[in-house]
């Protein structure tokens, strides 16, 4: 496969991301509009716009953690040379898409429910994944050797992975203040169109903002790792150089 | 507008800004460490040009970056 070169990866992304990237915004600010077009709800009232972020950030989190997933596998199984580079990139998307939805989720929770937090099980569950990429992030940084730490951190990635059929059916499996699944369902969406079309709208934007900032960040580390290695080729240059010459260099 | 949903507002501005500032942040922070890593990349270069002594000459950079 051509992308498995990071040179190939390098020269594709390039050229794509301008585009992705722009394309991106322009679909946010889309998104955006439309959040704020639709109307308020009978019963909730201009909170069910606290929706349009919430419920894509939670989605995200689901799939970002599901890219590091299948990121994880390419690093054990086929040893991908860009896999553990996805994974690593999309580490702090996934844990800021977490974030935005605890957040979110307990802003609009406080009007709605009474309170910002209650330890249910949805809630819980998708905060137990956010310290998993916290986690994640931390085992990165703590072993040094890069192949030990990506297979580590694949090895962990892939145990939390359990995580998420979890997070998606903790609100059938138990007895939770949260709701139901009302767009990813069996019988099909339960949301009107009006709020329908916006939500789906806003999770292509930001679906498309995670997606050209994965690729920027792969794009750094696969930078990062050429500075490393060119590193390491410089010193090695210069532990030959006779002692005089490396006075001067 | 009823007096309930208009005192739920702050909560919408309340969510919408954290979303702004967390997605902007992370943007922001992508899009920096993706050039402090190519200054530094460069900075390398001109070390290992200035070690080689041979400035333009072939250096083993294509050799570094082809075992990534």
């Amino acid at each position: 496969m051509g992308l498995a070169n990071p040179a190939v990866f390098m020269r594709w992304s390039g050229r794509v991301l301008p585009y992705v990237s722009l394309a991106s915004a322009a679909c946010l600010m889309l998104a955006l509009w439309m959040a704020f077009q639709a109307p308020a709800d009978y019963q909730q009232g201009e909170t069910v716009r606290i929706m349009f972020v919430h419920v894509p950030a939670a989605w995200l989190a689901l799939f970002v953690y599901s890219i590091m997933a299948a990121s994880a596998l390419g690093t054990l199984v086929w040893r991908h040379p860009l896999a553990d580079v996805s994974q690593r990139a999309a580490a702090p998307i996934g844990m800021v898409f977490t974030l935005l939805c605890l957040i979110t989720g307990s802003i609009w929770g406080k009007p709605m429910w009474g309170t910002w937090w209650v330890w249910d099980a949805r809630l819980t569950s998708v905060l137990v994944l956010f310290l998993m990429y916290c986690g994640i992030l931390a085992l990165w940084r703590a072993v040094e050797d890069p192949l030990k730490a990506a297979r580590a951190v694949a090895v962990l990635t892939l145990v939390g992975f359990i995580n998420v059929p979890i997070i998606k059916f903790s609100v059938d499996w138990w007895n939770t203040l949260h709701q139901p699944a009302s767009v990813l369902r069996m019988d099909g969406p339960a949301l009107h169109p009006a709020m329908l079309w916006p939500l789906l709208a806003m999770a292509g934007a930001l679906s498309l903002v995670a997606i050209s900032l994965h690729m920027a960040a792969m794009r750094t580390e696969i930078l990062r790792r050429r500075l490393r290695a060119r590193q390491i080729v410089l010193l090695d240059r210069l532990s030959r150089l006779d002692p005089s010459e490396r006075v001067t260099a | 507008m009823t007096d309930a949903a208009t005192s739920y507002a702050g909560y919408v501005v309340a969510a919408y800004s954290v979303s702004v500032l967390l997605i902007g942040g992370l943007i922001l922070w992508t899009f920096i460490s993706g050039r402090m890593a190519r200054r530094e990349i460069l900075a390398l270069e001109v070390e290992t040009d200035r070690v080689s002594g041979r400035r333009g000459a072939p250096t083993s950079n294509a050799v570094a970056d082809s075992k990534l």
